[in-house]
């Protein structure tokens, strides 16, 4: 009997994936039967490693996952989760006397854990909770994703510029840096005023503090040169 | 300009130049200008009113000296001519034309002689008798003069001298009579005439005026025509009639003023001749009198010589004081820019010392700093050789920093043990392949201790960016290493505690296997009440099918357990309890309370006690209630305060008893009775198998397990085994 199978009933009007990964099938099993009674979309995992290699990782999504299983333990498949940047969000059940590892595992960024069994409200609630927080970082994701798009669509001069006007200086500032980086390429300041025009319009902000957060979100700012 | 000499600045506030001040000083010194121009002047024209008064003086003395001279010089001719017989002759025979001509050509011959202009007699009628000049058209013979002063002044007796005009031939002159006395008396006048042109006429070749004036203040003798007999003072009524009656000044005279005034000064003694009219000369005049002949000699000075020198020395004075400000302001200039130069200098000194100040406040910022880092730090040059340590880095080693510094490699506190492997890091390192994770190296301290460290290394950079050698931080990591080998020690001795527990284990084995079953349980059921609420009968059938299933593996689970415990193979000896109780302090117990800084008190029984029992499950069981114990003891707090864990060990007829004491919260009522049976549990993460299972093996060995509370707080768990025939019959007699 399985239970690995679109939701019964679409109460949820915005239905989040579950994976429910537990070596012991008589949990998994019925976890999968009240999820599914419940409106979730559910998919069901004996292990880790198969777990890793069928789910879509980049898609929001809620995982119950089992610390103590055979082959790779929970906190090997969460670790992976992050190595891979996932957006998926991971509960863990645990069963009697492994509080400490569990309580690792949600310092290291596990939503919630579970002590098995525990009640219907409790399991609910934790996988609403991490429903919602996986759709949030995915929307983050696919937002720096746009500006990072923008980003690239800028000329590398642009990008020099922007990546200057970044650090919160100013357009002559900017032009004398330029000038002192690259003598044979001097550039005047109403150039760089031009480019912060352009590089405004291409990224879509409206002040340097926001380009700041922006090259900063981006992994691209200037780094103040350090000898070590 | 020559360089401003280097003078020791002085303390204290700088001199400034306020605009007010700068203002204050430039009309200050144009006072003092001014003042300097005026007095200039002032000097120069009383210096050259001093020197003109002398000349004046002088020439007064000298013209006022001729002048007399001129006009005593015939004194006596009157007189000698009055003693001659034929003047007398002639005075007493004035009918006789032999005595007239004789007496005229007498007188002719005597004025011609003397120089004098005329000579003549005049009876006492006034009529002239006899003159000198009888033979020119203007003779005096005949005439009379008997109206004029010196006649009647001969004729008193007197010697007579009156400077008028003549009455015969209109010339003036300086008339002087003496009487012809004959037998006492007066019987004619003798009178000489002396022209004053000999001395009146080089005056005219002064530039400036000279005159006389008589008694009455009229001029009559002069360097100027126009001011001849002309009055210099107002003339009353009758002198103006007598002048005119005896024509002394001409016939027809009368009174007019003279074109200018006198005005006597004090100081000199001397007087200013301003001329009449707007714009008119002003003269210096110096006035002799003459009192023997009753006139006043004047002479005079250009006042204009003294205008001018005042002039001129007020040029010359301008001159100099313009040349004096302009030096006073080029003066101020420089002392302002010296002013300014020093205020510079005192700047640039304070400067410096700020500079200074802050240069020594980073330095003993970062001297701090270096003393009380506890991570050592080495630099070494390109070759290897120590230039730097801190005191941290001295420390870690023993050695002092001067005799680190200056080291080539082999350094003293590498490792004997390891001396390939520090040269072989030294090499790698000098040779620009540093560690950049870091590299773990064990030290010799001098005291002869091993020093465990880590060191990261980076390039050493000077200020130019030049790449002068390496610096290395040091961390000490003997402590953490120490505390790895305990940690690796401790964790041997649990694995092989965990291994003698398996009571433990068991339980924890159990509970998550037991989990399991019940969670598909709790999740089924749950998922059936929603599918049962939904209606939906088909998937609400499978939900409760799995349901049981899961059930029954739980009771399975159960039942696998007791079997274990039943089946578990007996191996019964003899052993001496006071051993197991040892050891199973030693297992765990004791490490566990003193984790918990909980003492343990053993408590002996009077004699060894033997019983027949398996030695590693009585052992389990003691520990299990000792950590039970432990446990109760750890969440509570005993009124008294002392907390103790105390396993005493006695003999009851003919059993042997370990009791487990503990000052816990106690067995509340109810508790006790249920407190072996499975799954029972007052804990909230317990299982509630523990004492069920504790009991179980007690009674597999013919004893019994019993917990009760304990008098003063607490509870006492006891186990009682019966004794071996061996120390029955020793304790039981």
């Amino acid at each position: 009997m399985t239970y690995d199978t679109a939701p019964i009933a679409a109460d949820s009007p915005d239905p989040t994936v579950v994976y429910i990964v537990d070596d012991d099938e008589g949990v998994r099993q019925s976890l999968a039967a009240l999820l599914i009674a419940r409106g979730h979309q559910v998919h069901t995992f004996a292990g880790g490693e198969a777990f890793l290699a069928e789910a879509t990782l980049d898609q929001p999504g809620c995982v119950l996952l089992d610390l103590r299983m055979e082959g790779l333990s929970g906190l090997q498949v969460f670790h992976e989760l992050g190595q891979r940047h996932s957006v998926l969000k991971t509960v863990f059940l645990s069963a009697h006397g492994e509080l400490s590892s569990a309580v690792a595992a949600v310092k290291q960024g596990a939503v919630d854990w579970l002590e098995k069994p525990c009640s219907e409200s409790t399991l609910l609630a934790a996988v609403e909770k991490a429903s919602t927080l996986s759709q949030a970082q995915a929307r983050q994701v696919q937002r720096q994703q746009q500006q990072r798009d923008r980003w690239n669509a800028l000329s590398p001069r642009q990008q020099e510029v922007a990546q200057l006007l970044a650090t919160g200086i100013s357009s002559k500032e900017a032009a004398r840096a330029l000038a002192q980086r690259d003598p044979e390429r001097p550039i005047d300041p109403r150039t760089v005023d031009t480019h912060r025009s352009a590089i405004f319009l291409k990224l879509d902000i409206r002040s340097s503090h926001e380009l700041g957060m922006l090259v900063e979100g981006l992994g691209v700012a200037l780094n103040t040169p350090r000898t070590a | 300009m020559r360089a401003v000499p280097a003078q020791p600045a002085p303390q204290g506030t700088p001199r400034r130049w306020p605009q007010a001040r700068r203002g204050g000083f430039i009309a200050t010194l144009l006072c003092l200008a001014a003042l300097l121009v005026w007095g200039a002047g002032e000097w120069a024209e009383q210096s050259e009113r001093d020197a003109q008064w002398d000349n004046l003086r002088r020439l007064g003395e000298v013209q006022a000296l001729a002048l007399r001279g001129v006009a005593t010089r015939y004194n006596y001719l009157p007189f000698t001519a009055a003693q001659h017989p034929l003047v007398r002759q002639l005075l007493q025979r004035p009918a006789s034309q032999a005595v007239r001509d004789a007496a005229n050509a007498y007188l002719q011959a005597v004025n011609q002689h003397a120089g004098s202009d005329m000579l003549y007699v005049m009876d006492p009628e006034g009529l002239t008798l006899a003159s000198s000049n009888w033979d020119t058209p203007n003779s005096f013979v005949h005439q009379n003069y008997g109206n004029r002063p010196y006649f009647r002044d001969a004729l008193a007796g007197q010697t007579g001298r009156f400077y008028g005009v003549g009455k015969t031939t209109g010339e003036p002159g300086l008339f002087v009579s003496a009487p012809v006395v004959d037998a006492g008396r007066v019987i004619g006048v003798v009178a000489v005439k002396v022209r004053m042109e000999p001395i009146s006429d080089p005056w005219a070749q002064l530039r400036d005026p000279v005159f006389v004036t008589d008694e009455r203040g009229i001029v009559f003798l002069g360097s100027v025509p126009g001011w001849l007999y002309r009055t210099s003072q107002p003339l009353p009524a009758p002198l103006v009639q007598q002048l005119q009656h005896n024509e002394q000044y001409g016939t027809g005279w009368t009174p007019r003023a003279v074109p200018w005034t006198l005005r006597p000064q004090d100081d000199p003694p001397g007087a200013e001749l301003r001329m009449d009219g707007t714009g008119g000369k002003s003269y210096l005049a110096f006035e002799e009198k003459l009192p023997d002949l009753g006139w006043t000699l004047t002479v005079t000075a250009d006042s204009r010589v003294v205008a001018l020198a005042r002039q001129q020395a007020w040029a010359l004075a301008t001159l100099a004081s313009g040349l004096l400000v302009l030096g006073a302001l080029y003066w101020q200039l420089r002392e302002r820019r010296l002013a300014e130069n020093r205020l510079a200098r005192i700047e640039l000194e304070q400067r410096v010392q700020e500079r200074t100040h802050a240069l020594q406040q980073a330095q003993a910022f970062r001297q701090s700093m270096e003393d009380s880092l506890l991570v050592g730090m080495r630099a070494r040059d390109l070759e290897g050789r120590i230039v730097y340590v801190n005191a941290a880095m001295c420390d870690m080693v023993g050695y002092r920093a001067d005799e680190l510094i200056g080291q080539l490699p082999p350094y003293p506190y590498w490792h004997p043990d390891e001396l390939d492997r520090h040269w072989n890091d030294s090499d790698t390192v000098l040779a620009g392949n540093a560690f950049p994770q870091g590299r773990e190296n064990r030290l010799r301290h001098r005291d002869g201790s091993d020093v465990y460290t880590m060191f990261y290394t980076t390039r050493l950079i000077d200020g130019s960016g030049q790449h002068i050698g390496w610096m290395s931080s040091v961390v000490n990591i003997t402590a953490q290493k120490r505390a790895e080998e305990q940690q690796q020690q401790r964790e041997t001795q649990l694995q092989r505690v965990q291994r003698v527990i398996t009571v433990g284990e068991m339980a924890s084995t159990l509970a998550h296997e037991l989990n399991q079953p019940l969670a598909a349980l709790v999740n089924y059921a749950a998922a059936a009440r929603a599918l049962a609420a939904q209606g939906k009968t088909g998937p609400l059938n499978d939900s409760l099918e799995a349901l049981s299933t899961q059930a029954l593996r739980a009771a399975d689970i159960v039942g696998r357990i007791r079997r274990w415990v039943r089946q578990h193979p007996e191996a019964r000896e003899p052993c001496d309890l006071s051993a197991i109780v040892e050891q199973s302090l030693e297992l765990l117990l004791r490490a566990e309370a003193r984790r918990q800084g909980i003492p343990v008190r053993v408590e002996q029984a009077g004699a060894p006690l033997q019983v027949n029992a398996d030695r590693v499950l009585l052992e389990q069981v003691v520990i299990n209630l000792g950590l039970n114990a432990l446990q109760a003891m750890q969440t509570h707090q005993p009124p008294t305060g002392s907390h103790e864990l105390r396993l005493r060990m006695a003999a009851d007829d003919g059993h042997a008893l370990v009791q487990v004491l503990d000052r816990g919260p106690g067995l509340p009522p109810g508790i006790a009775e249920r407190l072996f049976e499975p799954f029972f549990t007052t804990r909230s993460d317990g299982l509630g198998l523990g004492l069920n299972i504790c009991r179980s093996i007690i009674e597999s060995m013919g004893g019994q397990l019993q917990a009760r509370n304990r008098d003063g707080g607490g509870a006492v768990f006891e186990i009682r085994l019966p004794c071996t025939p061996a120390t029955a019959n020793a304790t039981a007699p």
